[in-house]
């Protein structure tokens, strides 16, 4: 399964394990704020 | 001080370009498709205190924006309200701790958001402090921002939760000690 996108000034490029163990830990407790204009 | 005008190949005096307040630091323009934009580089002891602007063209999904400082992985609060446009009154925030700071509300799919953040002593050994006013195409938000850790940090990456982003700029500006 393909990881999500990271970009790091011009270079975009799918997340490589560590990075996307860094980018669960900081949305593990995101919300969603706000009632959306569906 | 007046504020200083130049000419084509005029000297530039230190006096008048050690009154420059602020001074662009760093720009990435986020590309396509992207979940998380780590921006490097952007805070050092040049500077105490920093303002970013940010512009997000479009995202695929409503989550909030987060703005995570790179070296702490904890204790973010941010304290504040959001709003919907035209009507309605103020839904007021202040949650737990979180892993990340919270700097957006009431977004949708395929809207932009845009945010003005100003942050104190991110390079220092010291907690961080700011604020963030944001706007989306279904409201805006304002929030007072605290990382509770003693820790210096360089630089900071904007991310969404499940969705991705695609277009818009990320500038740094260091306001002159």
């Amino acid at each position: 399964m393909s990881k999500p996108l990271i970009q790091i000034d011009d270079e975009i490029r799918e997340m490589t394990d560590e990075e996307h163990a860094v980018y669960l830990e900081q949305i593990k407790d995101a919300p969603t704020i706000g009632t959306p204009d569906e | 001080m007046t504020f200083p005008s130049f000419a084509a190949g005029e000297v530039l005096t230190a006096t008048d370009m050690n009154a420059v307040g602020l001074w662009l630091v760093k720009t990435v323009t986020i590309g396509t498709g992207v979940s998380s934009v780590p921006v490097t580089g952007a805070f050092s002891s040049n500077y105490e205190n920093y303002r970013i602007i940010m512009t997000n063209n479009s995202s695929s999904g409503s989550a909030s924006h987060l703005l995570t400082l790179n070296n702490s992985s904890t204790l973010y609060y941010v304290s504040g309200h959001f709003f919907s446009w035209g009507g309605g009154g103020a839904t007021a925030y202040s949650p737990s701790a979180q892993s990340s700071f919270v700097i957006s509300a009431n977004n949708s799919a395929g809207n932009p958001a845009e945010f003005v953040i100003d942050l104190i002593n991110p390079f220092a050994t010291a907690r961080t402090v700011g604020s963030v006013m944001s706007t989306s195409a279904n409201g805006s938000s304002i929030f007072q921002m605290l990382n509770a850790n003693s820790v210096s940090h360089t630089g900071f990456t904007l991310s969404k939760a499940g969705d991705t982003m695609t277009g818009g700029t990320i500038r740094v500006y260091g306001y002159r000690n």
